[in-house]
């Protein structure tokens, strides 16, 4: 895949921004599911 | 046909190994300088002695032949398994002459489980540990986890005509790599450095406001990013992650262990424009699923215990530790003991699961990992298509990872067997501890936190385990680290090598 | 008059029973039993001793957490920041630190602290304070030095005589 960079460091800094709210994100669902079931039993 | 190995392959294999070994020994100067600042001399002594020694060996074994001598798919694949073993023999000498450890071998189990980024630990006394020897400690989580990849991408790229070395023979071949290989090497860098500078920074932040001293907090910052991202485990106090007390500390690793257990490729793809590939791609996606079954499980297995069923209790406990164990860090906010008596067996079995199902390939995660569960979940499909489909007819699988695959069946039968290998020597450490005399719990438990370089721990690890089940523990990590078929590949070629000879001496 | 006043402790005990819990005698261990998780001493007064080690972190508002080592093993301790004050010297590399001798309630899965295991303090008492440490430097370890430096001087020289004459000589 060719990529030709403008600013070389521009998809760095998105791709790292995309990661972590991605990680966040993802932790907080994972929280609220364990949660969730929890209370069921 | 089992290939044994002449003279002149083990001179080549021991000039690699030894220009590997040099270069652990000039890491060593980063402890070096740590005890200096600290004013922690005979730490530093001890990591002059490190270097020294690790100079000496490396170049002995290097002269065995001239620089780049080219290496032989055989032979690089037990250059690969024998710089894990060499460079834990050399790491630990540091760290047995701190006078922390009960012998050398209980040294080389911490210099093993540091490279390995196992996480697992036999040092004494780790709440009065020299500064120098903390940064050495979590310095081999640095080395082994990133050594790997780049490592693989080295020789995969030097050698001539030889297929990719062990550690991308067992995932399906990215065929982008090897054109670009040291470009890749360079990004996978790049991209480790941002997030260790990021991690260190927030947790350095963390600990002023926790109240630590300057120095202190960046210290614990620093050691704490690099054990969490590359999935390691070492913590600078006994009580590894609970010695904080702080959720925060908790929330921050967390989103370095995930960014640790991705695959440095898909890293590289992200950064380099393709974001939907966090989406698109089948780890991802695997590991998701895993994830949202496993924190549900959690949920369930601690709701029901009299002791974890509080809602913070479930996070920071149960959700908290499905990240480190299926993420193959291993940092623990637990009491050895409060795994089998306080978390409730539906809870345990779970951990046990995330650790033995482990992380994304091409990361320091270990255990069997998510592209062989991808695969074999997408083979059981295939194959009950194939049963219920007209005789002729030809069902494929295809899977995206990376780029668009068609799943081969060699593939399949690769993660298969490895699959199975993991599994065996889960249960064969087990049965080891078992005949220790230990339960049968702990003894699962340890067994599986050691093959798949986890590092959480019932509370079988201790100086004072029983010396086999030591060297028991050393071997499965080290071959989980390295997936099985390059130190089965160093046997094989050994015994090969001594039958070949004892027939060509017979008259 | 006698028999209300009874009457009234009985109701008040019955009804208090945390209050009750801290009239009996608090009970001495150490800290490996109750990492060992089977202490049994779960909500119970304790008394132990041990080291502090490391530093005084925050927990919350004008309180702190206190690392107390005892037997390899080290817990945490929960405490008001003035009770904390008390200790001056904190166990590392270069000093040990001051032994206490703690008092509190024991909360083997702490609902207030997440799950984690801890001790809210109720009282703490300094009984040794730490010292400095001498470290001397084993200068023995300079041979281990010295000798690999040599085998690294043999080792390089071999492996450009290697080089000049190629493999296969």
């Amino acid at each position: 895949m060719e990529i030709r960079f403008h600013n070389p460091y521009r998809h760095s800094v998105l791709g790292l921004l995309a990661e972590l709210t991605v990680f966040v994100g993802f932790m907080a669902v994972m929280a609220v599911v364990a949660l969730v079931f929890s209370w069921l039993v | 046909m089992w290939v044994g190995l002449k003279k002149r392959d083990v001179r080549i294999i021991a000039h690699y190994v030894g220009l590997l070994v040099v270069a652990v020994g000039l890491t060593m100067t980063v402890p070096l300088a740590t005890a200096i600042f600290s004013a922690e001399w005979d730490p530093a002594l001890d990591y002059l002695a490190g270097i020294s020694v690790a100079g000496g060996a490396g170049l002995v074994l290097a002269s065995a032949a001239p620089r780049e001598s080219v290496l032989s798919r055989q032979n690089a694949l037990i250059v690969t398994a024998l710089t894990w073993a060499a460079a834990s023999i050399v790491g630990a000498v540091p760290l047995y002459l701190s006078g922390q450890y009960g012998s050398y071998l209980d040294a080389l189990f911490d210099a093993v489980s540091g490279f390995t980024t196992s996480g697992l630990t036999l040092v004494r006394d780790l709440d009065h540990l020299a500064h120098a020897h903390n940064m050495w400690r979590h310095l081999t989580h640095l080395i082994g986890g990133q050594g790997i990849v780049v490592a693989a991408l080295t020789l995969a790229f030097g050698m001539r005509g030889g297929g990719a070395v062990s550690l991308y023979m067992a995932e399906g071949r990215d065929e982008r790599i090897l054109p670009n290989v040291v470009h890749t090497a360079r990004f996978i860098w790049f991209v480790t450095v941002v997030y260790v500078v990021l991690g260190t920074t927030a947790l350095t932040l963390h600990n002023l406001l926790l109240g630590m001293e300057a120095g202190r907090s960046f210290l614990h910052a620093f050691w704490a990013t690099i054990a969490c991202y590359d999935t390691g485990g070492f913590g600078p106090q006994s009580q590894n992650a609970l010695y904080y007390h702080s959720p925060w500390f908790e929330a921050i690793t967390v989103v370095l262990m995930i960014g640790g257990t991705l695959n440095f490729n898909l890293h590289a793809d992200i950064w380099r424009g393709d974001r939907a590939e966090l989406f698109k791609n089948i780890e991802a996606r695997t590991l998701a699923v895993h994830f949202a079954l496993l924190s549900a499980a959690v949920g369930l297995g601690l709701g029901a215990t009299q002791y974890f069923s509080g809602e913070w209790a479930v996070i920071r406990k149960g959700v908290y530790h499905i990240f480190s164990a299926h993420s193959g860090t291993g940092h623990q906010s637990l009491y050895p003991s409060q795994w089998t008596r306080d978390y409730g067996d539906l809870a345990l079995v779970v951990i046990i699961l995330a650790m033995a199902l482990g992380g994304m390939a091409s990361s320091t995660a270990g255990g069997i990992k998510a592209i062989r569960t991808a695969l074999i979940g997408k083979g059981i499909v295939q194959r009950v298509k194939m049963a219920i489909a007209p005789q002729s007819a030809v069902v494929g699988a295809k899977y995206h990872h990376l780029t668009d695959v068609r799943m081969k069946p060699d593939t399949l039968s690769l993660a298969l067997l490895i699959f199975a290998l993991y599994v065996i020597t889960y249960v064969t450490g087990a049965m080891a501890g078992l005949m220790y005399g230990y339960p049968a719990r702990e003894a699962l438990f340890e067994s599986i936190s050691a093959t798949a370089n986890v590092g959480l721990s019932a509370g079988i690890t201790a100086p004072s385990m029983p010396t086999g089940l030591k060297w028991v523990y050393m071997i499965q990590m080290w071959i989980g680290r390295l997936e099985f078929i390059a130190v089965l590949g160093l046997v094989a070629s050994v015994v090969a090598s001594v039958r070949g000879r004892k027939r060509r001496g017979r008259p | 008059m006698r028999f209300l006043v009874a009457v009234l402790f009985a109701v008040a005990v019955a009804v208090v029973p945390a209050q009750a819990a801290a009239l009996r005698t608090p009970v001495t261990t150490g800290v490996v039993e109750l990492t060992g998780s089977e202490s049994g001493l779960d909500g119970e007064t304790v008394v132990f001793e041990g080291e502090v080690v490391s530093e005084l972190l925050a927990g919350g508002p004008g309180h702190g957490w206190l690392n107390v080592l005892d037997g390899g093993m080290a817990l945490g301790v929960w405490l008001p920041n003035e009770m904390a004050r008390e200790v001056r010297t904190f166990g590392d590399w270069k000093s040990s630190g001051d032994v206490v001798r703690v008092t509190g309630t024991f909360n083997q899965v702490c609902a207030e602290h997440g799950g984690d295991m801890d001790v809210h303090a109720t009282a703490l008492v300094v009984l040794d304070r730490g010292e400095e440490r001498s470290r001397p430097v084993s200068y023995w370890k300079f041979a281990i030095v010295a000798g690999g430096a040599l085998v690294a001087l043999f080792g390089y020289r071999r492996l450009r005589r290697a080089e000049q004459e190629g493999l296969d000589a």
